[in-house]
């Protein structure tokens, strides 16, 4: 696997962010808000707020393989094992006063003035933010969303967009200035535009063969979750695609001589990610797409309609979705990257992004004629997860699919 | 039958691994001690523990005046002269050992437990682990056939080792597997049989509430010390050893028999 | 005449089966895996060249299978168990069929079409729950012997339930069974049905339904109990323990049978036989 030169912009694009965010923690040169994944984050960076983004603090822990150092602590404040593991691994860090921002010159975690979810992808998130918002007397506002859509209806993005709008002023008290619509429209426009280039940038891995795979994905996606809206994620987002772009003209393949083509549905295996990836590589296997790094393209957004676009795009997410509409969308993913099979992520402490509990693997085989392999694991606990299982596993998945080809087309 | 003139008392702790005797004389002072291995055959075992700790005190039954009974096969006993909480026991042994509050780990075959004991003995709140951490005993034994030594000699290996190799598992059984996998790896049987002992140590600090002073009791306390070392480095909390931890019970038993 | 070994290395027990030009199997040999598994593997090779009395030289090729697979140095080339084990089935019964492997820590159901091809596997969850180790257990807690398991549960007269899923909790369970004076063959029964309810509910069982691996080769009764749940006769194939070994073996004799001139194929165990 080579490397893509964009890395190095990557690196330097996240530590100016990470670093502004300490700036602005430490030194009060701006307010700072701590926003769920795919919450209104276009909202708090018009207001001129910083805003952190705890799952992704809680990845770099578990790609650092911190995580089952630190979650017993949360275990023992009553945070089960049987709930999110960036919950319990984000919590457990702060207790233990430790954290990978360390790196980038922060004393830990940027104090919040105010936090921000939004439930359309988990009750979680609101726990894990009234923690701290309990711990720094900080407000903790949000979005309380409907879930599993079969349709995304007119009534519920009016729902979701007049909650957006009501925290509004308890937003503007906290930031001390008051919402400007062309800052916000200007932000919308913004986090579009890094929304299509994200997605372009994904869209190149439907070229045989693929110039990147989910795992380099997985790695590049930073800025398109902590930077949507800002410039800086546009300009690197212009790089990455100029790079793709170029390799998918020379022919270049992000897994020498790609003999299959596969497609992940779920949560990465953070602190897995490097061996999955030399596994998938040994056996000349691209993980060529995945829902989870499609999660972070916006199509809905639109800077003519602020509010109301960023409460539909909240609401267009896979994970908000009811099983009928995923299996529409996996299937749409299978016929554009050409995949040979699907691999379903069970993750032990995160229910709402395995797509396996209620029989989906079983009716997309039905449905694609495809093979599909469901592995056993978590986001962040190892403890889930079994590397001669999930070898044994991928391997055993591979070969199926290798025997499946007909003779000739290797 | 227990003689109304006797002065000593017996306690008897019939465990999942395990059943431990124990005499003490009129001043409360050991007498006598035997443990055998339960292997399911509570009765059995539980009048062999008794017989062979009134033999190591040089009694006889009759020289007893009460008989306590507790753990998993109390009811088992039939001599008992009344039967009590294997929490409740331990705190009486700790307490009557070291004579001050502390939060006691008690580490048995089956069930691990967090108990909090108050300045007069008391016993306060106690925690156990989620179902899929229980059986830390049985997935020592395992660990220790894995790296093909006798269970008692798992503290030697853990002893010499230079790190811990990480083999948690969600489930205590499945451990295993990983200690497997780190052998293969290349990992020592030193390091695996530590690796082995912080994977309990770490289900053990989940469980919360290690407000110092901390000590340990039960027969993982008594057998693979190297546990204890790791709840000592994982929490930065020093955790020191109940005299005889693996009697603790039986102590508390006997203690608490005298005064029923 | 030309013969062909496998071996597999599993996480208690090794296996090695040798076979001929006829694909029949001429010696087996079982031996504990222990931490090293490059040594049980060669042990396990050289005990059943010597119950089929043959010169190691007389060997065209040896692959690997099982969870130590690759630490199987000699070996030119590996194939998954989960490959191995349809395989060998394969090679005994018609598909479409169902192979249920229970072993030690893994169990297994795989999925076999008409074609004799792999449809689709499920292995256990993170958990003991479901394996071999289950019984490893239950005998500890029995006092006896898991080689000593079957015949007790033979002595048998009393449906008990073992109502945990857990191991840990079965192994209580079964305590506060014994504690309330349940007799040991009637426990023993019990756990076999529970491991079995366990492994059914992994995967639709369709087709022919093929049970291999030590655990049903050991404990026949798990097999009548599968029969009894299932409602249907369970197929145990000759040498069910050593299945995963001959189907390795297999595999390697058809990758030395492949057409003259495609035999230069890597010999990396990992990489698929695709010489185009």
């Amino acid at each position: 696997m080579t490397q893509l030169a964009s890395s190095a912009a990557l690196k330097a694009t996240m530590a100016r962010y990470f670093q502004a965010l300490g700036d602005a923690a430490e030194r009060k040169t701006a307010p700072v808000a701590w926003c769920t994944s795919v919450g209104p984050a276009e909202l708090l960076r018009a207001l001129g707020f910083q805003v952190f983004f705890p799952e992704n603090h809680a990845a770099m822990l578990g790609a650092a393989r911190q995580a089952n150092r630190v979650m017993p602590l949360a275990h023992a404040m009553g945070y089960s094992q049987d709930i999110c593991s960036y919950l319990t691994t984000d919590i457990g860090a702060f207790r233990l006063d430790e954290s990978p921002l360390a790196s980038y010159g922060l004393r830990g975690v940027p104090r919040a003035d105010i936090l921000v979810f939004n439930t359309n992808q988990c009750r979680d998130v609101r726990d894990w933010f009234e923690y701290y918002g309990r711990h720094w007397q900080a407000p903790v506002v949000g979005i309380r969303s409907p879930r599993y859509l079969d349709e995304v209806r007119e009534d519920d993005v009016d729902g979701v967009a007049r909650q957006i709008e009501a925290i509004i002023p308890p937003l503007e008290a906290v930031a001390g200035r008051r919402l400007d619509a062309a800052a916000l429209a200007e932000t919308v426009r913004l986090s579009r535009r890094l929304s299509d280039l994200w997605g372009a940038c994904l869209d190149t891995a439907a070229h045989r063969p693929a110039p990147l795979t989910f795992f380099d994905s997985t790695i590049h996606m930073g800025p398109a979750v902590v930077l949507r809206g800002a410039v800086e994620a546009c300009t690197y987002y212009e790089l990455l695609l100029a790079e793709l772009e170029q390799r998918t003209l020379a022919g270049q393949a992000a897994i020498p001589d790609e003999a299959l083509r596969v497609y992940w549905d779920g949560m990465p295996i953070w602190g897995r990610l490097r061996a999955l990836s030399e596994l998938f590589a040994e056996f000349r296997t691209n993980v060529v797409a995945s829902t989870y790094c499609n999660s972070w393209v916006f199509s809905a957004l639109d800077p003519d309609d602020p509010v109301h676009s960023m409460a539909r795009s909240s609401l267009e997410l896979f994970i908000v979705r009811s099983e009928q509409p995923k299996e529409e969308y996996l299937e749409r993913m299978v016929q554009r990257y050409q995949v040979d099979g699907l691999i379903f992520h069970d993750c032990r402490t995160c229910p709402n992004n395995s797509n396996t509990r209620y029989g989906m693997p079983q009716r997309m085989t039905e449905r694609l004629g495809l093979p599909t392999l469901v592995l056993d694991g978590d986001v962040n606990d190892l403890r889930c997860f079994s590397d001669e299982q999930a070898r044994t596993n991928v391997e055993g998945f591979v070969e199926l699919l290798t025997d499946r080809r007909p003779a000739g087309t290797r | 039958m227990p003689a109304t003139e006797a002065l000593a008392v017996a306690g008897i702790d019939v465990g999942t691994e395990y059943v431990k005797a124990i005499v003490l004389d009129g001043d409360g002072r050991i007498a006598g001690r035997a443990a055998v291995a339960t292997r399911g055959y509570f009765e059995d075992r539980a009048w062999e523990a008794l017989h062979s700790s009134l033999e190591d005190a040089r009694m006889a039954e009759a020289d007893l005046r009460a008989l306590g009974a507790t753990g998993f096969g109390s009811g088992r006993v039939a001599q008992a002269t009344a039967r009590f909480s294997e929490v409740a026991c331990h705190a009486t042994g700790a307490f009557h050992h070291l004579g001050h509050a502390m939060t006691l780990v008690v580490l048995g075959g089956h069930d691990p437990q967090v108990v909090s004991v108050g300045p007069d003995g008391s016993l306060r709140a106690s925690r156990g682990a989620r179902s899929c951490a229980m059986g830390l005993g049985s997935f020592l034994m395992y660990a220790a056939r894995h790296l093909d030594v006798h269970p008692t000699r798992l503290e030697e290996l853990a002893a010499a080792a230079s790190t811990a190799a990480p083999v948690s598992s969600y489930c205590s059984v499945f451990g295993s597997t990983a200690i497997l996998e780190r052998l293969r790896e290349g990992a020592t049987r030193e390091d695996v049989a530590m690796g082995s002992m912080w994977s309990v140590a770490e289900r053990v600090v989940e469980i919360g509430g290690l407000e110092p002073p901390v000590v340990a009791a039960g027969g993982v306390a008594e057998f693979f010390p190297g546990v204890l070392r790791g709840l000592q480095a994982l929490t930065h909390v020093e955790v020191r050893t109940a005299p005889e931890p693996m009697f603790t019970a039986a102590v508390g038993a006997a203690l608490q028999a005298r005064r029923s | 005449m030309r013969h062909w070994a496998g071996v597999d290395v599993g996480s208690w027990n090794t296996k090695a089966a040798v076979i001929d030009e006829a694909r029949q199997v001429v010696g087996t040999a079982v031996v504990r895996s222990g931490a090293d598994l490059k040594g049980a593997s060669e042990r396990a090779l050289r005990e059943a060249l010597v119950a089929a009395a043959l010169d190691p030289t007389r060997l065209v090729q040896v692959w690997a299978t099982g969870f130590g697979r690759r630490s199987v140095s000699f070996a030119q080339g590996s194939r998954t168990e989960l490959d191995c084990h349809a395989r060998g089935v394969a090679a005994y019964v018609a598909g479409p069929l169902t192979v249920i492997d229970l072993g030690g820590q893994d169990s297994k159901v795989i999925r076999v079409g008409a074609d004799g091809r792999r449809l689709a596997h499920r292995m256990n969850r993170k958990c003991a729950a479901g394996t071999g180790s289950f019984l490893e257990e239950i005998a500890l807690r029995l006092g006896t012997d898991v080689s000593k398991l079957d015949a007790l549960a033979g002595t048998a007269s009393e449906d008990l339930e073992l109502g945990s899923f857990c191991t840990v909790f079965a192994g209580t369970e079964l305590l506060s069974l014994i504690r309330v004076g349940k007799r040991p063959g009637d426990l023993a029964r019990a756990a076999y049905r529970s491991l079995i309810k366990r492994v059914i509910e992994m995967d639709v069982l369709q087709g022919t339904i093929v049970a291999t691996g030590g655990v049903f080769g050991h404990h026949a009764t798990m097999v009548r109990l599968l029969e009894g749940q299932l409602g249907r006769t369970v197929i145990v194939p000759p040498h069910p323990q050593e299945m995963g070994a001959f189907g390795a073996a297999l595999a390697a004799q058809e990758s030395s049978l492949i057409p003259a001139g495609k035999e230069a194929s890597p010999p990396a165990a990992r990489q698929d036989e695709d010489d185009e």
